[in-house]
């Protein structure tokens, strides 16, 4: 049995055989066939084999169906999606309040730029110990305090320092290293850059000496 | 090249599942009743053997229990057929675990046929079966589907997790490798 050169028309003889054709397709598929011996013979040969193959054990259709349990809406879950969302909107309401009672606390402010230690009872081998960083706005510091210029000048010359002015007794009564850890830990806390941190670091520990 | 009828066709099967969720329990008997022959003829064509009965109610079963899953984008016979595809390879794993060595390969289709042959012992069905036989198991699904179910190239792809150029090859080489055991 030979194969006709036609490979479109082949192609669709398994189509032909199960009438799938649309009407043009059809039409020139049988025009083809009619005139070709091989296309018909392959066409015979898969209609014998089609036969063969639609040979099948009879199966109880009424049996399978009622295997099948009636239909149940699928229930949606609250996955992993939905928690994310809810730690994200948990996580934002949070930390808005925390940064809103920072800025309370700072006063108008939102972000600090001076941090002035303004221990009320200096003693004597302690220095007041201010620390500047470079955009802070300029401004008065507060009677008592001695402003120690970081290594790193101003950005504006008009300053209003917001100053975390330490006037309770207890910070008075801080070494000076614990007040050293103090400062930086503030400085931690405002989120500074991070040379702006050194510098002050810096200024503090060579007050102290 | 296609088909009217093929629409209406899965516009019935969609009309039926709507009913069958809407709680007509008689429409999942009607589809039942339009795709299990076609399930049954092909899992036996590839070699389901005695097992033809559960493969195809298991198809339905787990079909129905996932039918939210099936967006239409193919045909639901498709889908069923899909699905069936995949329980045989399943079970065929399972068996090879089980140290049972069944391969889909020579003689699996004749051993659904042994019993029919007593009765219609015809000589061409025999050589027929024979030919196909010889095909590879993946040959043989793919000339199943497109010579015994009429499906189109597309189709098939969906079904076996293909392209539609291989499987367009897969045919023609079965078709060359039946033609050569006929003519020998």
């Amino acid at each position: 049995m030979t194969d006709c050169p036609n490979g479109e028309i082949r192609d669709l003889l398994p189509d032909l055989l199960h009438g799938r054709l649309d009407a043009s397709d059809r039409t020139r598929a049988e025009e083809h066939v009619a005139s070709c011996d091989d296309c018909r013979a392959e066409l015979s040969l898969l209609r014998d084999l089609r036969s063969t193959l639609r040979r099948a054990p009879a199966i109880d259709a009424t049996a399978i169906a009622a295997a099948i349990p009636a239909y149940r809406a699928p229930v949606r879950h609250r996955g992993w999606g939905g928690w994310r969302a809810a730690a994200a909107i948990a996580a934002i309401a949070v930390g808005g309040t925390s940064i809103t009672l920072v800025n309370h606390e700072r006063g108008t402010a939102p972000v600090t730029r001076e941090v002035d230690v303004l221990p009320k009872k200096t003693s004597p081998h302690v220095p007041p110990v201010a620390i500047s960083t470079p955009s802070e706005p300029g401004g008065q510091t507060p009677a008592g305090a001695e402003r120690i210029a970081p290594d790193v000048a101003p950005a504006s010359g008009v300053t209003e320092p917001v100053s975390l002015a330490m006037t309770g007794g207890a910070t008075g009564e801080l070494s000076d290293r614990e007040l050293s850890t103090l400062l930086n830990e503030i400085d931690t806390l405002d989120a500074l850059p991070s040379e702006d941190v050194e510098g002050a670091g810096a200024v503090e520990l060579e007050s102290t000496r | 090249m296609t088909d009217v009828a093929l629409s209406t066709d899965e516009r019935t099967d969609l009309d039926l599942i709507a009913r069958w969720k809407a709680g007509d329990q008689r429409a999942a008997t009607l589809l039942v009743e339009r795709h299990a022959a076609a399930l049954a003829r092909f899992a036996s064509s590839v070699g389901a053997r005695g097992e033809v009965d559960e493969v195809v109610q298991d198809t339905f079963v787990r079909a129905f229990a996932s039918i939210d899953s099936f967006r239409g984008e193919s045909s639901l016979r498709t889908w069923l057929f899909t699905i069936a595809r995949r329980l045989l390879l399943d079970r065929r794993r399972s068996d090879r675990r089980r140290g049972e060595q069944i391969e889909v390969h020579e003689n699996d289709v004749t051993t659904d046929y042994d019993a029919l042959d007593t009765v219609v012992a015809e000589e061409t069905q025999q050589r027929l079966r024979s030919a196909m036989q010889k095909l590879s198991p993946t040959q043989r699904e793919v000339f199943s589907l497109r010579v015994g179910e009429g499906m189109s190239y597309k189709e098939i792809a969906d079904s076996v997790g293909t392209t539609e150029g291989a499987a367009r090859v897969h045919y023609h080489n079965a078709m060359r490798a039946i033609k050569e055991f006929l003519d020998d």
